[in-house]
């Protein structure tokens, strides 16, 4: 079934939309679900999430990616329930390192906890996001946003991991600078 | 570390994302938990008013439906049809249905109100009780469940996998005539093969928030020893189990990962056709030395020939 053949089952409400979203991007949702909850069980009900998000937005959401639109609505899910799941207890597994890294890309705690609409961030961040290489950009993504190791990462683009490294490491430099000038953070 | 920077990370457009996207590339663990010094294993199942059961609900999850099977008690009588129930001022949990073949349950559970309280609940959108399963490896009860639960922290408790309905409107649709409301539960047991378990429903949002439970005092008792005949399948290595509900298969370690493509489980019937059972699959996991797949539709053993397990065939012992 195509993606438009899907979103046409949203928009009449016929519940055969999520069955079939399911049976077709299922397996790419529970694989960016597992790289953030790591437990099956968890992932499932992300999914389970993420489908419901797609029925209450389908219509008037109409997604020109039917993959891409799950993955974000799946990252969301499943970044819910981890922080469900780690209420208090921030700094804890592979997100708790992620974070650590990511503090190089900020100014501060302070400065994070005064932000109060993530969304003002959105063009700068994209813009950030358009200035780097292609295969930078993948790199990044790919680590904070799909939440892959750096090993898998390196693996899918056969590069080594300490050029990933490096690459995550300059990223994050280079977007802790661009917030700063802009007074983003 | 603030975690705001993930929220920031995610408004990337999706021209980028899509540049970035990843490939399918995990397996699902099978996973056992156990605590209480090893005495008890509180196994957690899915309860499944989900967007899997949606798949089926009109096959499998409605209690009507499941009589309209054609299954009668006098035919199975590894099926238990309303005579298990439990029940506190505010709600009455009724077990219709249990389906073992000693390696998984399959549950159709009704939930009817009996005062404005619980109506409420049931009336509440997108909120459908967690079902929380105890099982005793002497394979009979050796804890008071009270005891057990309170042995329970927060973070047990969220082990509990609750499923949702899908919206408002397919909820509605998992109403049955009588008023009462359907839904499944479903659970994998290995080679742990308990004879009974114990079913307490938890009230997800009073988990979270430490508010009573509209659910407090209610637990129910049943008889999962197997009751389903299990026809053996072999590919000369490996053993594969197929029953009316599911598909148990026993690698060894490091075995293959669970088949997550559309040709990961197919049946082949006695006049040569195929059917494909992820086309009715409610849960699957694997990827230790089980793996197993829990349909929402009966399957019809007596007229399976074959089964392609991720590729490889299967044949009838």
């Amino acid at each position: 079934m195509t993606d438009s053949e899907l979103i046409r089952l949203f928009g009449a409400r016929d519940e055969r939309a999520i069955s079939e979203t399911k049976l077709r991007y299922g397996a790419y949702c529970f694989t960016v679900a597992m790289n953030i909850l790591r437990n099956s069980e968890d992932a499932e009900e992300c999914i389970n999430d993420a489908l419901l998000a797609a029925w209450e937005r389908i219509p008037p959401d109409a997604p020109e990616n039917m993959q891409t639109y799950l993955g974000k609505l799946t990252r969301n899910a499943a970044l819910s329930i981890w922080r469900r799941q780690h209420a208090g207890k921030r700094g804890a597994g592979h997100i708790g390192l992620m974070l650590e890294e990511l503090s190089d890309a900020a100014a501060s705690e302070d400065a994070l906890d005064r932000i109060e609409d993530v969304m003002t961030f959105k063009e700068t961040f994209n813009r950030f996001l358009g200035s780097l290489k292609k295969e930078q950009r993948i790199i990044f993504l790919r680590r904070y946003f799909y939440m892959q190791d750096v090993e898998e990462i390196a693996s899918a683009l056969g590069l080594s991991e300490s050029k990933v490294k490096v690459v995550l490491h300059r990223t994050r430099k280079k977007l802790r600078k661009i917030l700063e000038s802009e007074g983003s953070l | 570390m603030n975690d705001k920077m993930l929220d920031i990370i995610g408004l990337a457009d999706e021209k980028y994302l899509q540049e970035a996207e990843i490939k399918n590339t995990k397996t699902i663990k099978h996973r056992r938990r156990r605590f209480s010094a090893g005495m008890a294993a509180a196994v957690i199942a899915m309860s499944t008013v989900t967007v899997g059961a949606a798949v089926a609900y009109n096959t499998f999850v409605h209690k009507e439906s499941v009589k309209n099977l054609g299954i009668t008690e006098e035919s199975n009588p590894e099926l238990i049809i309303g005579t298990k129930s439990t029940e506190n001022k505010h709600l009455r949990l009724t077990a219709d249905t249990v389906l073992s073949d000693g390696y998984m349950v399959h549950i159709v559970f009704s939930l009817e109100a009996l005062d404005d309280e619980g109506r409420a609940y049931m009336e509440r959108e997108n909120e459908v009780p967690m079902p929380t399963m105890f099982y005793s490896e002497s394979k009979d009860l050796i804890y008071n469940i009270k005891t057990l639960r309170d042995d329970m922290n927060t973070k047990q408790l969220q082990m509990a996998n609750y499923k949702r309905a899908i919206s408002s409107q397919t909820r509605k649709a998992q109403f049955n005539e009588d008023g009462s409301f359907s839904f499944t539960f479903s659970h994998f047991f290995g080679n742990d093969n308990p004879e009974k378990i114990y079913v307490v429903p938890e009230d997800y949002r009073a988990s979270r928030t430490n508010e009573a439970s509209v659910f407090d005092g209610m637990s129910l008792m049943l008889d999962v020893s197997k009751g389903l005949d299990v026809k053996e399948f072999s590919n000369g290595a490996n053993k594969l189990y197929l029953s009316k509900i599911g598909i148990t298969v026993i690698r060894g370690k490091g075995g293959e990962p669970l088949p997550l493509g559309n040709n990961g489980y197919n049946l082949i019937l006695k006049d040569g056709s195929k059917e494909n059972l992820l086309d009715n699959y409610g849960f699957a996991q694997g990827g230790g030395d089980h793996s197993f797949l829990i349909s929402r539709k009966i399957i019809d053993i007596d007229n399976v020939e074959s089964v392609f397990y991720n590729g490889i065939e299967y044949k009838a012992e």
